[in-house]
């Protein structure tokens, strides 16, 4: 009876293990060979068209071209400005300075399409520095004009990668051994060959891992080049919605959708080789930090410090700001009043507060799944000491290696036909977003569950708890941080989602973004208002996320 | 009484345990002594029921425990790193066995007052684990681990994190606490001298086989065989060969432990006295401790008290005399 019992167990425990590997394989990496199929051979033999127009073509090329060019453009700026940034985190003690590193973070959470929407109401035609330009200086016309120009591109991408950079360079140089330049300095360096020497070689191992993440996230940009780039700009993931979407040209679609898959892997992989050289806590940094001295330092400091501000803080402000006072009426809720009415003639086939209720019901069952299958996974991963764990755990990375775009257009072609065909099915969304957002439940349970000692598990077990006891009563207090963490990061991955969404929500049943991102594409006071309107409470429940992520998080930024 | 019979364990194909033999009497503490590695750990895990073994019996008061799954066992364990929950306070961490087989409160207040009596921690209950120094760990550990009154307490190198001073000075609480509660005991550590201290008696293992079973005297003054002599630190063990008089008087053993004990430096005219060269002295406080070459491939090392000798330094000729009773024949 007792070994029966026994391999009953270990059976379910077997069949609960499968079921994230079953979810990948259906959702994961069944449209992922639909999109090879659709590319190789949309009509079942082998059929390269596709891709000799993309050899051929030089709209295609140029596509790729500026994909590349931006992404490598971003980089570089975003790194110019985050190397002083994490010098000045590194090596100086500030007032205020770890609320301002975990502050730095907020864009992390914030969604595409709520920064598109800020950048828009800061810096576009009718934004709040012009406005203010034409106010101070009685100005006929706009002085700044972004809109639709790479230069709105490249400032929101730097927005948003500017506090990756900075911990990841930062935190590596904060346990860099400051003797290392002090001995420079005996033997006679002075202040440039002290950074070409010493500083930029010792730090490029964080600075190639930034490089490559800043690079990865640029790459496959699409909310922000999609909104803010107009019709002019395309990168790969714009240009796969468009075939797909647009001129419903699958087979093209599909093509380029592989070769972005193929280059974000082989990125994937550099990085994962360099991370593991460069991860670090910034939180070290204090050892070695000293208040800044004397007039340069701080101004130095207090330059670097104001412009993080600008940077981080504007946006956000302008967009609030602007929510109250589109139109010409002053300040006013209108456009909130606005998003609860369905008005004739929208866009939208209900009204836009439903989209909220949409979102959130989204978010809970994303959050459900995620939680349930990146807990199990993290045991896998976490309690297996065999071979098979170091090769699961990629697998499991792969949905982060994939952009959303992909995902979502692989949803399309390959779950609205038999065999699984859940085209008109409500879960499609919620799925969509759990293979986003478990990896990050995954590596927030992870380090968790790893660092409990088996030792703890037997004591509990000899002193009499059940092995469900063991996990009720140790284990699960244990990682509770954690698990909150990934589950909440949950919720404001599912929140913000935009490029999966935009393929598979249903016209009827929007989420939050996509009814900005709808609004936002049409002309009008109000409908830009409620967009607006809509960016900012999206904002703001993003914002207590992240708060509550602050709150809970043990660890820094190491795990991603 | 607990009675280990022929318990075999492999992993990968790696023979960890090769057929142990014990047994542990009522109220008895027995340490189980060896190098990392020799499977000591394992063995006590066995008992614990956190680990199978491949084939033998555990039998606890004559009955079989192997099919008892380890929460319904009953033991105590307490852990190197002592294993103490870093989210309980000290106070749920004493009671949590207590808690599990569903004590009334008031009964697990009472105990946790009798045990924390007992380690000396009284007015602990409230503290964070953190906040403890690593001697009040191993205090709360063992309190936790005697708290539900175990059929048998198991203790895995409990002193091993410590450091060296504080581990000399606890070890003799330990052996108190655990003869007071009247508990059976088996306790897994890889340092004589703590072995010395708690056990009633000692078993030294090597590889997976239990070579010596003896009180701590017994297996100080003579050990067995030739690892036990050299896990002791006894390097005097040398071949036949070169003593085949003593051979002859310890019925023709041929590998001779000569007892540091039962070396001394005496004069040409002694009986059984050696000649030798100094190679090596050191001066320790009250004794030397002297290598001396008798022949080529055959030195002593022992330790002459100081007050006896002025001057030992190397190079210098001496006579070693041998104590027959410390001429021990060694197996294996």
């Amino acid at each position: 009876m007792q070994t029966k019992f026994f391999t009953l167990t270990q059976l379910g425990i077997l069949a609960l293990r499968a079921l994230p590997l079953i979810f990948l394989a259906l959702f994961f990496f069944y449209p992922l060979v639909s999109i090879f199929t659709v590319s190789l051979a949309p009509d079942g033999v082998i059929d390269l068209s596709g891709f000799s127009r993309l050899v051929t073509s030089d709209y295609y090329r140029q596509t790729f071209g500026f994909t590349i060019f931006q992404a490598l453009l971003s980089t570089a700026l975003t790194l110019a400005f985050a190397l002083p940034a994490a010098f000045v985190f590194a090596r100086f003690q500030f007032p205020g300075k770890s609320l301002l590193l975990s502050l730095s973070t907020l864009p992390f959470v914030l969604p595409t399409v709520v920064v598109a929407a800020a950048f828009g109401a800061l810096i576009g035609e009718n934004g709040v520095v012009n406005q203010l330009l034409i106010g101070l200086f009685r100005l006929e016309d706009a002085p700044i004009q972004l809109e639709g120009t790479l230069g709105i591109i490249l400032i929101a991408h730097i927005f948003y990668n500017f506090s990756v950079a900075l911990r990841i360079i930062g935190g590596f140089w904060a346990t860099l051994d400051p003797r290392m330049e002090e001995a420079a300095r005996v033997l006679g360096a002075r202040g440039w060959q002290l950074w070409l020497y010493i500083r930029l070689p010792a730090l490029s191992p964080a600075i190639f891992a930034a490089a490559i993440l800043v690079f990865i996230f640029t790459f496959t940009s699409f909310g922000v080049v999609l909104i803010l780039g107009g019709i002019r700009f395309a990168t790969l993931e714009v240009e796969i919605y468009n075939q797909a979407r647009n001129i419903f040209n699958l087979q093209m679609a599909a093509a380029l959708s592989l070769v972005q898959i193929g280059f974000m892997f082989i990125l994937m992989l550099v990085y994962t080789r360099l991370q593991r050289g460069s991860s670090a806590d910034l939180r070290a940094a204090r050892q070695i930090a000293r208040p800044p001295r004397g007039a340069r330092e701080k101004t130095f400091v207090g330059a670097i410090l104001t412009f993080m501000l600008i940077l981080q803080f504007t946006p956000l402000v302008a967009l609030i700001w602007r929510s109250l006072t589109v139109g010409n009426e002053g300040f006013t809720t209108r456009f909130y009043g606005l998003l609860s009415t369905n008005v004739r003639g929208s866009v939208l086939f209900a009204p836009p507060l439903e989209a909220i209720g949409n979102s959130i019901a989204i978010a809970i069952t994303s959050t459900l799944l995620s939680v349930l299958l990146g807990l199990i996974t993290a045991y896998t991963l976490g309690r297996a000491e065999s071979r098979a764990a170091k090769w699961l755990d990629p697998v499991f990375m792969l949905p982060l290696a994939t952009s959303a775009v992909t995902l979502g257009f692989g949803f399309i072609i390959a779950l609205d036909e038999p065999p699984l065909n859940l085209r008109t099915s409500i879960l499609l969304i919620p799925i969509a977003h759990t293979l986003v957002a478990m990896p990050f439940v995954v590596r927030s349970v992870l380090p968790a569950v790893r660092s409990i000692s088996p030792n703890l598990r037997g004591a509990a077990q000899v002193m009499g708890a059940s092995p469900f006891q063991v996990w009720r009563l140790i284990d699960l207090p244990l990682i509770a941080r954690g698990l909150i963490v990934g589950a909440v990061f949950a919720f404001t991955v599912s929140m913000g989602e935009f490029g999966a969404s935009l393929f598979i929500a249903r016209p009827d049943t929007p989420t939050i973004p996509i009814v900005i991102f709808r609004l936002l594409g049409q002309p009008g006071a109000a409908n830009y208002g409620q967009a607006l309107a809509m960016s900012t409470i999206l904002m703001l429940v993003c914002g207590c996320a992240f708060i509550l992520i602050e709150r809970f998080r043990s660890l820094g930024m190491g795990e991603f | 009484m607990l009675l280990l019979q022929n318990i075999v364990r492999s992993f990968d194909d790696k023979r960890v345990l090769r057929g142990i033999d014990l047994e542990v009497g009522t109220g008895e503490i027995v340490c189980l002594l060896g190098p990392s590695g020799c499977g000591k750990t394992t063995a006590l895990r066995i008992v614990a029921g956190l680990e199978t073994a491949d084939s033998g019996n555990v039998l606890l008061d004559g009955t079989s425990i192997m099919a008892i799954p380890v929460h319904e066992r009953e033991f105590g364990l307490m852990f190197q790193e002592f294993a103490l929950f870093p989210h309980m306070d000290v106070a749920r961490n004493i009671t949590f066995g207590l808690r599990m087989a569903h004590t009334t409160h008031a009964a697990q207040e009472m105990r946790l007052h009798e045990v924390l009596e007992l380690v000396g921690l009284q007015g602990f209950e409230r503290r964070d684990i953190a906040q403890l120094s690593g001697g009040e760990k191993q205090r709360v550990a063992l309190a936790r681990s005697l708290a539900s009154h175990p059929r048998l307490l198991m203790l895995d190198e409990p002193l091993g994190s410590l450091d060296a001073a504080l581990r000399e000075r606890l070890v003799g609480d330990l052996r108190t606490i655990i003869k007071k509660a009247g508990l059976t005991a088996l306790y897994v550590t890889h340092d004589q001298r703590e072995a010395f201290a708690i056990a009633d008696r000692i078993a030294v293992m090597n590889a997976g086989k239990i070579e010596q079973i003896a009180t701590p005297p017994a297996l100080y003054h003579h050990p067995g065989t030739e690892f036990v002599a050299r896990f002791l630190g006894f390097s005097n063990v040398i071949d036949a060969a070169h003593e085949p008089v003593l051979s002859e008087t310890k019925s023709g053993a041929k590998t001779l432990l000569l007892h540091p004990d039962g070396l001394h430096i005496g004069g040409e005219h002694d009986t059984h006295v050696r000649s030798g060269v100094i190679t090596e002295s050191i001066f320790s406080g009250d004794s030397y401790r002297v290598t001396v070459e008798i022949a080529p491939g055959y030195s002593v090392t022992f330790n002459p008290r100081s007050r006896d000798h002025d001057d030992l330094s190397i190079g210098q000729s001496i006579w070693v005399k041998i104590d027959l009773d410390y001429v021990l024949p060694l197996n294996g």
